[in-house]
């Protein structure tokens, strides 16, 4: 067998995972446009919550996933926005398109501000960075009573008439949420993105190749920024209600969690991850007392014995399986490497 | 993954468990064992006593004044489903365990576990979710309790913030009534008032505090006093309350120290309250996790002598008070509008039973949890009509007289409580154990007290910014 054919049997590798993953992508839109016709409230609020619970974990992970930078202090931007519409709902007469306006502009500015603070970090300096940046936003959440109601929060936050049910509301965010996923899908695409996987990589090569990272990263913070920005709008109008609760590090260690769990360095990753940290946290614990413990064993479970994740752990036992018919990428390479060499002149 | 991504994943691992294993260690160390001896309490009333007869034995009051006897206006045929959104998990998982150990009780004791039977003929069931002390987690539970569950009645949480959240999302919704006998935010039931909510055996944040700054001027003789409370609107609420009343009564406020909510190192708190060399006394608030590192270091710098503390409702309560060291707490001189202590036979009969079935003596947790349970039986019973939120407001509005573990209570037109405050010591019982046993009392206390209501309601909700019109910032 020549190294040409070897090359194409490789090939054919691909488009059978291509197919499935775009079968069942295709399955995934049919149902999430059918079960909310089946599903009571109570677990079509779950559901839009873990949707958009994944569109944040997507934004963390375009960071901690493909740049190698670890945020913990994401909530902080996802919490500015939520305030922002939160404050025009509930201090002023503003209407919908002022408290989208002003959520977008809070968010966006706590982007830039993070951005300008850990452009220059990396490594765990980072991480505590991006702690403090959390810890900072937590601490104006608590203390500006005026602007933020402290503990008791803001109250008085509603959806635009036409979608104040929980019907309505969760084709909002799943088109919403599907959109925002194509788009991170072209940042990932792009020359930005492989250049946030080259900071991964090596920050020192990328420098060495002639790279701004300094502005990478701020760029990074940026992109991310706005994704998590338009996850904390859905969320403020999904609760109707921002507090404290929702900045503290917890909720910024969350979408770490559920990158790590499903898969972190992927899009769809974070967004199993979110569905099952979302369904343990909420549905589980309506159950089981030790919800926690359960969340924290699965975690643990996960990194131990599936370390990149579940949809790793998925990947590893279907490309198995096509080993075992012969058009596994092993497989492939043992047939290539068992091929003569091409005959050169 | 790379090498400081598995760094940072077990980092996350383990303080998911910590958190895990932190926010349950009361709830593990303490209501497991109490749960089962509470269950088997249960299994045997419920299939030994019959109900109705049980509850009948509990109180000799008037039919009309209580909610353990059959009121003649009812009927009976009710209903009605009863969802408490509690704080199972989290950072105050403690007082939640203590409010879901008297709901258990009192549907242990009256009923089956899961619902009694009234003696007016109707039926209470019970149906309890964990907020793990998030709002938005709080919200999902309340979706779950108003759409699957199907209940009549909402008791939203412990903390302000899910008592917040809760009544935001559910208070302008006719199909259900929200009851809450801890969470206790002025507005509430003042400036803000929620339609469809009331607080039955519950308090306004600064309700009992007025009553505390009127007795240490006017009783214990105090003119100048300091205040050291948590930073955030509960802390701000419930000092906002002393220090008004207290300056109202002529006293003056030397300073005022916040800490953060959370905080566990008083160090550097207790050195600043030893330097107020004009204060004679200190009222302090601390809540959840810092009650025992304040009222600890409060001691151990000496001040306990110096300057004696006046203690705020969850500073001395019995959730903390359990843990506590005895020399530290002993003799504290504290107020709340639960006395574990009083000698009311309503007091005597519930802390005996709850400590029976947990072998704890009952915080206002606790009481406030069994208390709101007392409030809906007696207006289940009292209602003429068929069950609606709004019906159910207004009889308890009407004039209904409540005997619940705190004592006689009646609630006002705006769903707060009238009842007694306690300023309270801190003794030892027979058996070791610490209480607090009310050595003054002032009854009759609404949110008010001695302001006029029209005044007090033009000025400003308590803020850091403003704690009374006499307090100089």
């Amino acid at each position: 067998m020549s190294m040409i054919e070897s090359a194409g049997q490789a090939r054919k590798a691909l488009p059978i995972t291509a197919r499935v993953q775009l079968a069942m992508l295709a399955i995934a839109l049919v149902v999430a446009f059918i079960f909310p016709f089946l599903a009571s409230t109570f677990i079509l609020r779950l559901v839009t919550l873990a949707l958009v619970s994944a569109l944040f974990a997507m934004s963390v992970d375009l960071m901690a996933g493909y740049a190698g930078l670890v945020s913990l202090g994401h909530a902080g931007v996802l919490g500015s926005a939520m305030y922002g519409v939160g404050y025009v709902a509930s201090k002023t007469d503003g209407g919908f398109a002022l408290q989208l306006l002003v959520g977008f502009a809070a968010g966006i500015a706590a982007s830039v501000i993070f951005g300008l603070m850990a452009m220059r970090s990396s490594g765990v300096y980072f991480i505590l960075i991006t702690i403090a940046q959390g810890m900072i936003v937590w601490g104006l959440a608590t203390l500006l009573v005026k602007i933020t109601g402290a503990e008791n929060g803001l109250p008085g936050i509603r959806r635009p008439v036409v979608v104040e049910t929980e019907f309505r509301y969760y084709f909002v965010a799943l088109i919403v949420v599907l959109v925002s996923s194509v788009g991170l899908f072209i940042v990932v695409r792009s020359p930005v993105g492989f250049a946030l996987k080259g900071l991964r990589e090596s920050e020192t090569r990328m420098r060495m190749l002639g790279h701004n990272t300094t502005w990478l990263k701020f760029q990074m913070f940026m992109l991310s920024g706005f994704f998590a920005t338009i996850a904390g709008i859905l969320l403020v109008y999904l609760n109707e209600f921002v507090n404290p609760t929702d900045v503290i590090i917890a909720s910024s260690a969350l979408p770490v969690l559920m990158s790590i769990l499903g898969g972190i360095g992927t899009l769809i990753g974070p967004f199993i991850g979110a569905f099952v940290v979302v369904f343990l946290r909420n549905y589980v614990s309506l159950e089981i007392d030790r919800w926690q413990s359960i969340m924290g064993l699965t975690f643990i479970f996960v990194v131990l014995f599936a370390r990149d994740g579940l949809i790793g752990a998925v990947k590893k036992h279907w490309y198995k399986y096509l080993d075992s018919k012969g058009s596994g990428p092993a497989a492939l390479a043992a047939t290539e490497m068992a091929a003569p060499p091409l005959q050169s002149g | 993954m790379t090498k400081t991504l598995r760094v940072a994943a077990i980092l996350l691992a383990v303080l998911s468990m910590i958190a895990a294993s932190c926010s349950s260690s009361d709830d593990a160390s303490d209501t497991t064992t109490d749960t089962a001896a509470t269950t088997d309490e249960g299994t045997d009333e419920g299939t030994d006593e019959e109900p109705e007869e049980t509850m009948e034995e509990g109180t000799d009051e008037e039919p009309e004044e209580t909610g353990s006897e059959p009121a003649p206006a009812g009927d009976g045929g009710l209903d009605i489903k009863v969802g408490a959104i509690l704080p199972l998990t989290g950072g105050i998982a403690g007082p939640g365990a203590d409010a879901r150990d008297s709901l258990e009780l009192f549907f242990n004791t009256f009923g089956d576990g899961e619902s009694i039977t009234t003696p007016g003929g109707n039926t209470i069931s019970l149906v309890i979710e964990d907020n793990a002390s998030d709002p938005a987690i709080a919200l999902t539970a309340a979706t779950k309790l108003l759409e699957v569950d199907d209940v009549d009645i909402v008791l939203p949480g412990i903390l302000a913030s899910t008592g917040t959240a809760v009544g935001d999302a559910l208070g302008d919704r006719d199909d259900v009534l929200l009851l809450s006998p801890s969470s206790c935010n002025d507005d509430f039931t003042q400036r803000a008032p929620l339609d469809g909510y009331a607080r039955p055996a519950g308090w306004a944040c600064s309700q009992t505090t007025h009553a505390f700054g009127q007795w240490a001027f006017e009783e214990a003789g105090y003119t100048a006093v300091a205040t050291a409370c948590t930073d955030y609107s509960f802390g701000w609420e419930h000092c906002g309350g002393f220090a008004d009343a207290f300056t109202n009564a002529g006293g003056t406020i030397v300073d005022q120290i916040w800490h953060p909510l959370g905080n566990a190192d008083f160090a550097t708190y207790s050195t600043q309250m030893n330097d107020l060399s004009d204060a004679e006394a200190v009222m302090v608030l601390a809540v959840g996790g810092s009650v025992n590192p304040m009222v600890t270091s409060y001691a151990d710098f000496g001040l306990k002598d110096s300057k004696p503390m006046l203690a705020g409702v969850t500073t001395m309560d019995q959730s903390a008070l359990r843990a506590m060291d005895k020399s530290v707490a002993l003799g504290t001189i504290g107020h709340s509008h639960w006395a574990e202590g009083h000698d009311d036979p309503n007091t005597i009969e519930f802390v005996t039973a709850y400590e029976d079935a947990t072998d704890k003596i009952a915080s206002y947790y606790a009481a406030g949890y069994y208390g709101a349970m007392q409030w809906i039986v007696a207006a289940a019973d009292a209602m003429d009509s068929e069950f609606t939120p709004a019906a159910m407001l207004t009889t308890m509005k009407d004039g209904l007289e409540v005997d619940t573990a705190f004592g006689t209570q009646t609630m006002n037109e705006d769903g707060s409580m009238t009842m007694t405050v306690f300023i309270t010591e801190v003794q030892e019982r027979e058996d070791g154990k610490l209480w607090n046993v009310p050595i003054f009392q002032y009854d009759d206390v609404d949110q008010y007290f001695q302001f006029d209501k029209d005044e007090y309601l033009a000025q400003p909700t308590y803020t850091k910014d403003f704690q009374g019109a006499g307090v100089s910032g």
